[in-house]
């Protein structure tokens, strides 16, 4: 959609897949070796309810669904803060809200979520993005 | 607490086409030399996330590239992260990592006793030595396994 067509608001929300096959393809590419993101026992162990999503990953899932709603824009920057772990095999949801835009500039600011099944906040964050 | 960073490692575009599958982003300019030629880019994009996690991927000593030495990563947890870019990073660069400013504070949890958090920043050079990227991570130990 052009940014000339955009208004505060708007917003698109995508269901990423954080299946414990794609979260291990994951970890394979960024090399990370961390149990607790891989193995639901070796997470119960350290205290926490399963296997967990990697901070970096929910991060590119949220880069991912910037560029499903602005493709082939520019990320000038983006801030996440990881408030409760993202489960993995559960059904989370990403979420993108425009909060500001400059047609000028050709930027947009942007809120970022994501959610669990019960829509409780995992992922919080902002981005600025160039068209 | 000290990091460790390789001397400079390349930015691939084999690696960059594996890491942006792996987060399902099929935006072009991650895949496919010709459209991001196309776009006016010297060559295919590295998804922003691309250059923290690749401060994960070993060295020739099979080390990560980072390390946080003097942290038990068995009950380390990653509180955020802030990736400020001066340009986008593509194939064919080089990229330097400089630690910076590392800042550390301790707060008391309700689940896993008291929690140690350490903010660290790390810049990165490209090749010709010019900023590219501005990463600030916070880690949050904790004293031992969360209650939940």
């Amino acid at each position: 959609m052009p940014i000339e067509e955009m208004s505060l608001g708007d917003e698109l929300r995508t269901h990423p897949d954080v299946s414990l096959a794609n979260v291990r393809r994951f970890t394979s590419a960024a090399k990370l070796s961390f149990g607790r993101f891989v193995d639901h026992e070796q997470a119960r162990k350290e205290g926490l309810p399963g296997a967990i999503v990697p901070g970096i990953m929910s991060q590119g899932i949220l880069v991912a669904a910037i560029h499903a709603f602005a493709p082939g824009c520019e990320i000038d920057n983006i801030d996440t803060v990881f408030r409760a772990p993202v489960l993995v095999d559960s059904h989370p949801t990403a979420r993108v809200v425009v909060t500001d835009l400059d047609p000028a500039a050709r930027t947009l600011a942007l809120d970022l979520t994501i959610t669990d099944e019960a829509n409780e906040t995992r992922v919080a964050g902002t981005a600025t993005v160039r068209l | 607490m000290a990091h460790i960073h390789p001397p400079g490692f390349p930015i691939e575009r084999g690696k960059i086409h594996e890491f942006a599958n792996s987060i399902l982003d099929d935006n072009p300019l991650y895949h496919d030399e010709a459209a991001a030629r196309a776009a006016g880019l010297p060559s295919v994009v590295a998804p922003p996330t691309f250059s923290a996690a690749s401060s994960f991927f070993p060295d020739p000593s099979g080390r990560g590239a980072t390390s946080f030495a003097g942290l038990d990563m068995r009950f380390v947890l990653h509180g955020g992260q802030e990736l400020l870019f001066e340009r986008p990073i593509f194939a064919g660069d080089v990229l330097r990592a400089e630690p910076g400013e590392t800042k550390s504070y301790e707060k008391d949890g309700k689940r896993g006793g008291k929690m140690k958090f350490i903010e660290t920043d790390v810049l990165y050079r490209d090749q010709r030595g010019g900023v590219v990227l501005r990463v600030r991570n916070t880690l949050i130990q904790t004293a031992g396994v969360v209650q939940s």
